[in-house]
């Protein structure tokens, strides 16, 4: 295992701990951001140049950032929710418990059976022009429904969004 | 077709209509009206069963009526009307004799307040009797059956506010549903091995089942016939009957219902003889009941029970020639006693009527000379029972008896014999103790001066029987008489050529002849010197002194207690059950049932506050189930594989 | 050169995956439950990338870019609903969202 890979590996889980513990959320958004971005080098020690750009640019940036924005919107003035007694008993414990038989059973599942062989790539495998063709000449119409989506996903923030609350 | 069909569900439903019609009008309509509404259905109901009989003679007597009502999904589970010989001649003395005795009730209880009631009741029995013999399947046979057992009861009980009446009808009900369970066993047993329950599928294939599938179901059959027809064992129900209206007894109890077990036993008889114990069992329980009922007759003193166990006894007859493969003996002995014994508890009722109210043989006398017509027709009753020829009980009993040394059966010929003798005994004594003597007189120290003015005014009156009731009595005297010149041997064989075809068709039962060639001569002689020998003991005792209790002390009492079956029957099912039935009013149901109940419903109540907390709207807590539930599954799939 | 082999990134995506159904189970923010989506969008992301590379076919660099697309339009309907929910309240709990109960 090269250094580049342990060293990424590591800050995902870093960064998914740290959402998980996080009890600022500014300090979970970061954590977050550790985490994108150490699957990001992983995306390009898997040959996949264009998807560990994608992760950087699409989400450590732009999701990220709407995130801060939303925070700093509507808790600024919170104090922490786990301070305030929860309604529901041993929910934390449950919930860890079950996902670590959870993770348990996954890893039983992936150790229990043999993987496919791997195939050796060819050049050019996981560059700009290698997805291009991959997205524009296979998939185009998946790229259109994907298109569709996000346009009603905008189309939808801005309707409930817009919209007067009752109250006003 | 059409008009054959009509007729047939004309009988039973014609009744059924009256009896609806009177109970609806039981408190609007005057006695009159209520008497011709219920008499005419069943007139009505006669005259399509003279009409059913003129078409079944049209069409060669070969052929059978049908007319199928309906099916219930179920092969061969249905209702139908049939209408071959042996329901044609049934129905024909139900509606004809139960005609004679509706006629005979409007006279006899017109004093009665509840006179509507009680000819709603009668006319129902007469719909429920008649469509257990015209159904063309044990199915309807069981439906006449059934509601047969419960007009029974309503008669018996008719006099709902003494208690001996209520629980008379009680112990018949009782019983009769002994038989009712019997019956259904035995149906069931049927259809699961033959697949059917038509008659006309069941019977012809009955010599294909298994012996000991037919065995049960002929057993059975005969725990249905035994508890109807009041034989033994299960006769007990019989005697107290009589607490019921004296027409009720003619009709019920002597008449038509009590020999709706000869009738099943007849109709399903290739049954009875494919299977290897039904016609021995058929037979010992005639014989049995035929002494049985005659030795107790002796020993009773209430004038009604001692025509009871006379019809258990006469009843008897009929199963054992049934049970010899004697059919057309056996319906034609129903007929005649039917008109005889109907004949015999009318005029029992106008002799009750004349002592006012009383019972006890011991307490009468003398009637013969203040009631000439009572008396006659008393006399030829008993003499057509007895078997005095020519009249109807002699040519009937002579031919069973017959056909039992005809058979080869020496030792039931015997015991025929013998219980002739003690009917002869014991109709006599009845007969002279209320006719002969002097009349019984109570001192006129120990009634009371209301009392003797209302015996005085009755004496004044009751010399004459009114019309109304004495039509009938002198009709059924009539049939008494004639009744029996059907079967006239050497001269008529009406009964034989009448029922030969139905008989017939699901293989004659060719009489085996292994007896005496003589044997026609020897029953007659025999017969008639053990009967005459028996009236004359009868007459010597009883005639001219009044010896009350000339059978002998103890004799006497265990007559009169049924000679321990009462006692037997409560030790074993009343008080168990009553035990029991203590033991679940006291323990089981406060703590057991209600415990159940109470649980069920704690249970729920708990379980439905458990599972609510699930479903408080916490999506965490959902998503946690989800995801335990996904965990769950992947693990199951794991060790799966 | 992938790193490590292919057992090994598919353990790692099924732990982030289950790290982020944790934090949606335990987490009773929505910001930080929604954050714990993004933790699971992208474990699902590194699976089909690896599987990608395991299997030398550019069909998992396309489902990859779509789950981005995915993810990140539910981010956006996501933030806007948590906006629209709490807005104007002090403080935002899942738990106090109960009109799923019957």
């Amino acid at each position: 295992m090269s250094w580049v890979v342990a060293a990424a590996t590591v800050m995902t889980l870093a960064g998914a701990a740290g959402v998980l513990r996080a009890r600022i959320p500014v300090h979970a958004v970061l954590a977050l951001v550790l985490n994108l971005v150490g699957l990001a080098a992983l995306f390009i020690a898997l040959d996949a140049e264009f998807m560990g750009l994608i992760q950087v640019i699409v989400y450590a940036g732009a999701v990220m950032v709407l995130f801060l924005f939303v925070i700093s919107l509507l808790s600024a003035r919170n104090t922490p929710l786990e301070r305030r007694p929860s309604l529901l008993a041993g929910q934390e414990p449950l919930g860890v418990a079950v996902g670590a038989l959870l993770v348990a059973a996954l890893a039983g599942a992936i150790f229990g059976q043999p993987l496919p062989e791997p195939a050796s790539i060819y050049p050019g495998f996981g560059t700009v022009k290698a997805f291009g063709a991959a997205l524009f000449y296979e998939h185009v119409f998946v790229l259109q429904l994907a298109a569709l989506l996000l346009f009603l996903a905008a189309v939808g923030v801005v309707v409930l969004l817009g919209r007067r609350g009752p109250g006003r | 077709m059409e008009i054959t069909f009509w007729l047939l569900v004309g009988i039973p439903v014609l009744p059924l209509l009256g009896a609806a019609a009177t109970a609806a009008l039981r408190r609007r309509a005057s006695r009159g009206m209520l008497a011709a509404i219920a008499c005419s259905a069943v007139a009505l109901a006669f005259a399509c069963t003279v009409a059913a009989l003129i078409r079944f003679g049209q069409a060669g007597g070969e052929g059978v009526l049908h007319a199928p009502l309906w099916s219930w999904g179920v092969a061969g589970v249905g209702l139908g009307l049939i209408g071959d010989s042996i329901s044609i001649w049934f129905s024909l003395v139900v509606t004809g004799v139960g005609l004679l005795i509706h006629i005979y009730a409007a006279g006899y209880m017109a004093d009665d307040p509840d006179y509507g009631r009680f000819f709603a009741k009668l006319n129902y029995f007469i719909f429920a009797m008649s469509l257990l013999v015209l159904a063309d399947g044990f199915v309807g046979m069981l439906m006449g059956w059934a509601n047969v057992g419960l007009a029974s009861y309503l008669l018996i009980g008719f006099w709902n506010r003494r208690p001996a009446a209520a629980a008379a009808a009680k112990k018949a009900f009782w019983v009769n549903t002994v038989g009712e369970v019997g019956l259904i066993l035995a149906m069931l047993i049927l259809l699961t091995s033959s697949g059917s329950l038509r008659f006309a599928d069941v019977l012809p294939q009955a010599g294909l089942l298994p012996p000991e599938v037919l065995n049960a179901a002929a057993l059975l059959l005969l725990v249905g016939a035994v508890a109807k027809s009041a034989q033994l064992p299960l006769f007990v129900w019989l005697p107290d009957a009589m607490q019921g209206p004296t027409p009720v007894s003619a009709l019920i109890h002597a008449a038509t219902m009590v020999t709706a077990g000869v009738y099943l036993v007849v109709r399903a008889f290739p049954l009875f003889e494919a299977a290897p114990w039904g016609m021995p069992a058929v037979a010992l329980v005639g014989v049995a009941s035929a002494v049985f009922g005659a030795v107790a007759a002796m020993g009773q003193n209430d004038i009604k029970r001692i025509l009871a166990y006379s019809t258990m006894s006469q009843v008897g007859y009929m199963m054992l020639a049934a049970g010899v493969g004697a059919y057309a003996a056996a319906l034609f002995h129903f007929m005649t006693h039917a008109f005889f014994k109907a004949l015999l508890f009318l005029g029992a009722g106008l002799v009750i009527h004349h002592f006012h109210g009383e019972q006890d043989v011991r307490r009468m006398g003398g009637l013969g000379r203040e009631s000439p017509f009572v008396y006659w027709t008393f006399l030829i009753g008993t003499l057509a029972l007895v078997g005095a020829p020519p009249l109807a009980g002699f040519f009937s009993k002579d031919e069973i008896v017959v056909e039992l040394l005809a058979g080869g059966h020496t030792a039931l010929w015997v015991l025929a014999v013998a219980a002739a003798g003690l009917t002869a005994f014991y109709m006599l004594r009845l007969f002279c103790l209320v006719f002969a003597g002097n009349p019984y007189r109570v001192d006129a120290s120990d009634r009371g001066p209301a009392e003797a003015a209302a015996a005085a005014e009755h004496d004044a009156h009751s010399a004459g029987v009114p019309a109304v009731q004495a039509v009938p009595v002198l009709l059924l005297t009539i049939l008494s008489i004639a009744g029996g010149w059907l079967w006239v041997p050497g001269l008529t064989h009406v009964p034989e050529a009448f029922f030969e075809p139905a008989l017939a068709r699901y293989g004659s039962p060719a009489p085996v002849h292994a007896g005496p060639v003589q044997a026609k001569e020897w029953t007659m002689g025999a017969l008639l010197l053990v009967s005459a020998a028996g009236a004359a003991w009868a007459v010597k005792l009883f005639g001219k002194s009044r010896r009350a209790d000339a059978t002998g002390g103890a004799f006497a009492r265990a007559a009169e207690a049924g000679f321990g079956f009462d006692a037997a029957y409560r030790a074993a099912f009343v008080e168990p059950l009553r035990a029991l039935a203590g033991y679940a009013g006291r323990v089981m149901d406060p703590q057991v049932v209600d415990g159940a109940v109470n649980g069920i419903a704690r249970l729920a109540g708990t379980a439905a506050l458990a599972l609510g907390r699930l479903h408080g709207g916490f999506v965490r807590r959902y998503a946690l189930v989800l995801v335990t539930g996904v965990t769950a599954v992947l693990i199951y799939f794991l060790m799966a594989v | 050169m992938p790193g490590m082999p292919f057992s090994g990134y598919v353990l790692l995506s099924a732990v982030l995956f289950v790290a982020g159904l944790v934090g949606v189970l335990v987490r009773r923010s929505p910001l930080a439950a929604l954050m714990s989506i993004e933790l699971m969008w992208g474990a699902a992301t590194l699976l089909f990338v690896a599987a990608s590379r395991h299997l030398a076919a550019m069909g998992g660099h396309v489902f990859a870019f779509l789950i981005v697309v995915v993810g990140a339009a539910e981010a956006a309907i996501g933030l806007a609903l948590i906006v629209l929910i709490f807005r104007g309240r002090d403080g935002a709990d899942v738990d106090e969202v109960r009109s799923l109960r019957g």
